[in-house]
């Protein structure tokens, strides 16, 4: 390879580099979801109480599935606030809480909290549920503070996987530090999100499987879900 | 284009790429363009930075860089970037926007510069100096150097600092354990941040001034060296140190405020080195900052208010006075003498500076 092609390529892999910080990531565990036929939902309690009917406060669009029908994604408008919501429901809580649901045409991504609920902002709904799949954590970690990251969920292929955790608090702010360690080999971790309490969500796209948060000055407890 | 114009050029579509993102109006590939310009930005002070002591290790410049640039584009739910946003809010972007483009680019400059020092100070457990390296070069810095000699006694290399006054003063013999008056002698006289050649011009001219010949050697310089470089990486990372107690800096200005942080980090890094010898416990650490703390409050408000004793046994109500006596008083008492001399100094350069200009 000549001196110039081969700056050339690496130039074009610094360039992709610095755009995955950027792009929606292209997750490797992910279950495609088809429009389900039915608008009649079988679990109308499932929305959630708040004081009124549930039929009042919400309309349900349409709904999705996958091919399994483990996952029902709701597509709902809240009447009150106008907004649209996206419920995800799947009988373990590993994979509707903290999960991606990816709108594929619009190289949307929005991550779903402990409920399984996201907030879609103002989409067209043809064209952004035209492609929609669901991308659940591949690994949950909990950490306390003064303790060792604890894993509490895994896929199969990462069950060895651990992290390492060191806390720096020279700054106002405390940051963590957190490292990937024994990743198999063919494994490549697209997202990091830290759930601060259940509160705060934060997502990172890891960087040599290395990530860094600033924490909030008191926190309870730490999640961290991995994506792959 | 000359190389400065298309500098500011891409300082100002950085600019304007931060008004869309903080509006909330940005597409993706003004996302990808702005990252991409501030890897570009940083990439030389990677460079530059990591020349001090750090050799990089497993790492190239370039995932220093992203590794930097990604701490600030980490995101919450609602696809906000709070850290950048932070740093770049609407207050300062607005203030830019009618700004000359070079004031945007030293202060651009100046946040690159500090998150890349946070993420050298992050990986400090993971990047080592390259301590053969850095000890050939300063052999072969001393070596050059008027005013420095250099000894073989019992296959040590000692180092003989003795400026302008040849014979007239005996060298002190520095032994390995009081390194630390080096340190803090370099730390004083702002020696950190600066490669081998100046750093050890620098401390000839010091000792010098100081008419304090020493013969030290040259392991211990290189540790000094480190140390110092460490120790200024330190004190430079962050806004700010921990909040220790409720108390704060009162109605300090914001220039003292400024100090008395800096001066907190550099207290806790002296505390450190106590701890890792064994010479004061974990929980010892804390009462000894919190002491400091109410020490400076009291410096700001009209002077010391009781015993130093006392302000050490109001969080560490176990230690007794024949203890404090013994172990602890030497401690305090070099904690403060060290914090005097830098807040001294600082505030010295400080008011020259203003006289300036």
């Amino acid at each position: 390879m000549t001196d110039r092609n081969f700056k050339k390529k690496t130039d074009t892999e610094f360039v992709n580099l610095c755009s995955e910080l950027a792009r929606p990531a292209n997750f490797r565990r992910r279950v495609k979801l088809f429009h389900h036929l039915s608008q009649v939902s079988p679990f109308p309690h499932l929305v959630g109480f708040s004081g009124l009917p549930s039929y009042e406060i919400y309309a349900e669009r349409r709904s999705l599935v996958s091919s399994d029908h483990s996952f029902l994604l709701r597509i709902l408008h809240d009447q009150l606030s106008g907004r649209l919501e996206a419920h995800l429901l799947h009988p373990s809580e590993h994979r509707y809480r903290y999960t991606f649901i990816v709108l594929e045409s619009l190289k949307h991504e929005f991550l779903t909290d402990f409920r399984g609920w996201a907030f879609l902002s103002q989409i067209e709904e043809d064209r952004a549920l035209a492609a929609v799949s669901v991308s659940p954590p591949a690994a949950v970690f909990e950490l306390k503070p003064d303790d060792e990251p604890v894993l509490i969920f895994a896929e199969e292929e990462l069950k060895e996987c651990r992290l390492k955790t060191e806390f720096f608090s020279v700054g106002p702010q405390p940051t963590l530090k957190v490292r990937l360690v024994n990743l198999p080999e063919d494994s490549e971790i697209k997202r990091v999100v830290l759930v601060i309490d259940d509160q705060e969500t934060l997502i990172a796209v890891p960087q040599k499987d290395l990530t860094f948060y600033e924490l909030p000055e008191s926190f309870r407890t730490l999640r961290i879900y991995l994506y792959e | 284009m000359s190389r400065q114009a298309s500098r500011l050029a891409e300082e100002r579509k950085v600019l304007l790429k931060l008004l869309y993102i903080i509006n909330n109006n940005y597409k993706e590939s003004d996302l990808e363009e702005l990252i991409l310009s501030m890897v570009r930005l940083i990439l030389p002070l990677v460079r530059k930075q990591s020349g001090l002591y750090l050799r990089l290790a497993g790492y190239q410049p370039r995932d220093i860089a992203l590794l930097t640039i990604s701490t600030l584009f980490i995101r919450n739910k609602q696809g906000r970037f709070p850290v950048l946003e932070k740093l770049f809010n609407w207050k300062i972007i607005e203030k830019f926007m009618v700004a000359r483009e070079a004031d945007f680019r030293r202060y651009l400059r100046n946040i690159l510069s500090r998150r890349l020092k946070q993420t050298f100070y992050y990986l400090s457990g993971e990047i080592q100096p390259e301590r053969a390296k850095i000890r050939r070069e300063i052999l072969y810095t001393l070596k050059k150097l008027p005013g420095c000699r250099i000894n073989k006694e019992n296959g040590r290399t000692m180092a003989v600092i003795q400026p302008e006054h040849p014979g007239r003063t005996k060298p002190t013999i520095l032994k390995e354990d009081q390194s630390d008056r080096l340190v803090e002698i370099c730390l004083n006289q702002g020696l950190g941040s600066l490669q081998v050649p100046k750093f050890f011009r620098r401390l000839i001219e010091v000792l010098s001034d100081r008419k304090s010949p020493v013969e030290v050697s040259l392991n211990t310089l290189l540790e000094t060296y480190i140390e110092t470089q460490k120790n200024f990486l330190l004190s430079e990372v962050g806004n700010g140190p921990v909040t220790l107690s409720s108390s704060g800096t009162g109605t300090a200005s914001p220039e003292i405020s400024d100090l008395l942080e800096e001066l907190q980090v550099r207290n806790t890094l002296l505390l450190n080195r106590y701890l890792t010898r064994n010479k004061i416990r974990k929980e010892e650490k804390d009462a000894y900052l919190r002491a400091l703390n109410d020490l400076f409050q009291d410096w700001q408000d009209g002077g010391q208010e009781k015993s130093l004793y006392e302000y050490l046994k109001k969080y560490a109500p176990e230690i007794s006075p024949g203890e404090y006596r013994q172990r602890k008083r030497k401690i305090l008492e070099y904690l403060i003498k060290s914090s005097r001399d830098f807040l001294k100094i600082r505030l010295l350069e400080q008011h020259s500076a203003s006289g300036r200009t």
